[in-house]
C-alpha cells in the first residue's frame, strides 16, 4: 500500500470525523490505489478488487471512530479494513480462481506462436492466477512484502501476526510459487 | 547447513529482502556448489522478476468509484444530521414532560396516586365551611375548601408528624365527611353520609398523615347542606 503522510493522514481524519467531505475525498484519493492494488493482487479480479475497496472505504464512512492513530497509520489500517472484506467475501462465495498443481503443462516447442505482447499478458495473466491461487495466508504474504514491498513489521501489523510468522509464510509461498514457473528454467509452458 | 537452511536465505536474496552479509555469502557459496539450490535460486529470481512485472501492473484510478463512495459519506451525513437532530426532540420533549410533572400535573381520577417530595403540612386542622353565617355562629375561623392544589395538608391528629426527607405518597379519593369529623375536623353539614374529595398524603409506612379537601363540588354541597340548616 501507498505511505501517504501519517501526520496529514491525521488531521484529515479528524477534519473527516467533523464531517468535512473534502478531507474525506483527498483521504480517499490517497489511499485508494493502494487499497485496490492490495485487493485486486488478492482475488485476481479487478471488479471484485473495485467492489471490495469500495466496501472497505464505505465501512471507514460508518465507522470514522474505529481508527485509532495511536495503533498504526491509516495505510495499514484500511488494509487490514480490506482484508476482512475478502475473508468475509471468501467466506460467503469461493470465487477464487484456481490453478492446481497438476496444470498442463506443454512443452516450449508447442507454444502458440503469438505476438510477444501477447505472450506478456499471457504470462501476467499466469502470474495473477499462480498468486491467487495461493492459500489465502501464504497470498497475503506475498502480496504484502513482494507486491506492496512492505516490510515484515508493516505486513504483520496488517495481517495482526508475528513478524517470523509473516516471513516463514512468504518463503513457504515462494516455493510453491517457484514450483508453478518452473517451467521458465525447463523450457515448459504452463497453462 | 543444510539446503532447507540456505534456502531461507536465498529467497531473500533473491527478492532483495533483509539479509545479514554473512549469511548472504554463505547462501551463495553453497547454491555455487549445490545444483539443486542453484536451481532454486533461478527459480525464485525468475519469480522475483514476474512479480515485479505483475506488480507494475496499471490499475484504475479510482475515479469511477470515488462517486459511490462519496454519495456514501453524503447519506452517513444526512443520517449523523437525523440523528442529531431526533436526540434534541427527544431531549426537548423529555424536558418539557419532566417540567410539566415538576410543576404539578396529576391526572384527574381518583385513584391517582401522586408522589410528593416534601408537600406542605399546616399545623392544626381548619374549620371546613362556607357560609359566613355559619362561622359567625360558631364564631370560629373558616377556611372554605378549594381545588387548588396550593392548599396546605392538615395533620391528622395523633398521627406521627413526616420528617423532612421522609417520603409520602399523595392519593386523591372521596373521604365520609364522618371520617373527616373522626380525624379533628369541623365540618357543618345535615348529611352526614356525604362524601368530601380530598387528597390524602400517605407516609412509607402505609398511615394517613394529613389531608386536604380539593373540591369545590364538595365545598358547595357542605355550603348548601349548611344554608339548609339555617
Amino acid at each position: 500500500m501507498g505511505r501517504p503522510g501519517t501526520r496529514s493522514d491525521r488531521d484529515l481524519v479528524e477534519r473527516f470525523r467533523d464531517g468535512d467531505r473534502e478531507a474525506f475525498q483527498e483521504l480517499y484519493r490517497a489511499h485508494f490505489p493502494a487499497v485496490l492494488r492490495f485487493a485486486y493482487y488478492m482475488t485476481g479480479d479487478r471488479i471484485v478488487a473495485g467492489e471490495i475497496t469500495q466496501d472497505a472505504f464505505i465501512w471507514f464512512v460508518d465507522h470514522p471512530r474505529q481508527f485509532n492513530p495511536e495503533r498504526g497509520d491509516l495505510a495499514a489500517f484500511l488494509g487490514g479494513v480490506a482484508r476482512k472484506m475478502l475473508l468475509r467475501r471468501q467466506t460467503r462465495e469461493r470465487r477464487w480462481l484456481s490453478i492446481d498443481d497438476s496444470a498442463t503443462v506443454l512443452p516450449r516447442a508447442q507454444r502458440p506462436a503469438w505476438s510477444e505482447n501477447v505472450e506478456r499478458e499471457q504470462e501476467a495473466d499466469l502470474v495473477r492466477r499462480a498468486v491467487a491461487s495461493l492459500p489465502d495466508r501464504y497470498r497475503e504474504a506475498v502480496v504484502l512484502c513482494d507486491l506492496e514491498e512492505k516490510s515484515y513489521d508493516e505486513a504483520a501489523s496488517i495481517i495482526g501476526c508475528p513478524k517470523g510468522t509473516v516471513r516463514s509464510r512468504l518463503h513457504r509461498a515462494r516455493e510453491i510459487l517457484g514450483r508453478k514457473f518452473q517451467w521458465k528454467k525447463e523450457g515448459q509452458w504452463c497453462i | 547447513m543444510s539446503c532447507r537452511e540456505h534456502r531461507e536465505a536465498l529467497v531473500e536474496l533473491a527478492r532483495g529482502g533483509e539479509l545479514a552479509a554473512n549469511d548472504r555469502s554463505q547462501a551463495v557459496r553453497h547454491a555455487e556448489h549445490c545444483n539443486e539450490c542453484a536451481q532454486f535460486l533461478d527459480r525464485q529470481l525468475a519469480l522475483t522478476a514476474s512479480l515485479k512485472e505483475y506488480a507494475a501492473e496499471e490499475l484504475p484510478d479510482g475515479a469511477e468509484l470515488e462517486g459511490t463512495v462519496l454519495a456514501a459519506f453524503d447519506r452517513a451525513r444526512s443520517r449523523e444530521q437525523v440523528r442529531k437532530r431526533t436526540w434534541w426532540i427527544s431531549a426537548s420533549v423529555a424536558a418539557a414532560a419532566a417540567v410539566v410533572l415538576a410543576i404539578g400535573l396529576r391526572p384527574e381520577p381518583q385513584s391517582a396516586r401522586i408522589e410528593l417530595g416534601n408537600p406542605k403540612i399546616a399545623a392544626a386542622p381548619p374549620v371546613v365551611a362556607t357560609p359566613t353565617q355559619a362561622i359567625a355562629k360558631r364564631g370560629v375561623p373558616v377556611v372554605v375548601a378549594q381545588a387548588a392544589d396550593d392548599q396546605p395538608f392538615v395533620t391528622i391528629p395523633y398521627t406521627v408528624p413526616l420528617a423532612p426527607e421522609e417520603r409520602a405518597i399523595v392519593s386523591r379519593m372521596s373521604i365520609p365527611v364522618t371520617a373527616l369529623i373522626a380525624a379533628g375536623f369541623h365540618v357543618q353539614v345535615s348529611d352526614p353520609g356525604a362524601e368530601v374529595e380530598a387528597d390524602v398524603l400517605v407516609s412509607q409506612d402505609g398511615r394517613a398523615r394529613a389531608i386536604r379537601p380539593v373540591s369545590l363540588a364538595i365545598s358547595r354541597s357542605i355550603e348548601t347542606s349548611s344554608r339548609g340548616e339555617h
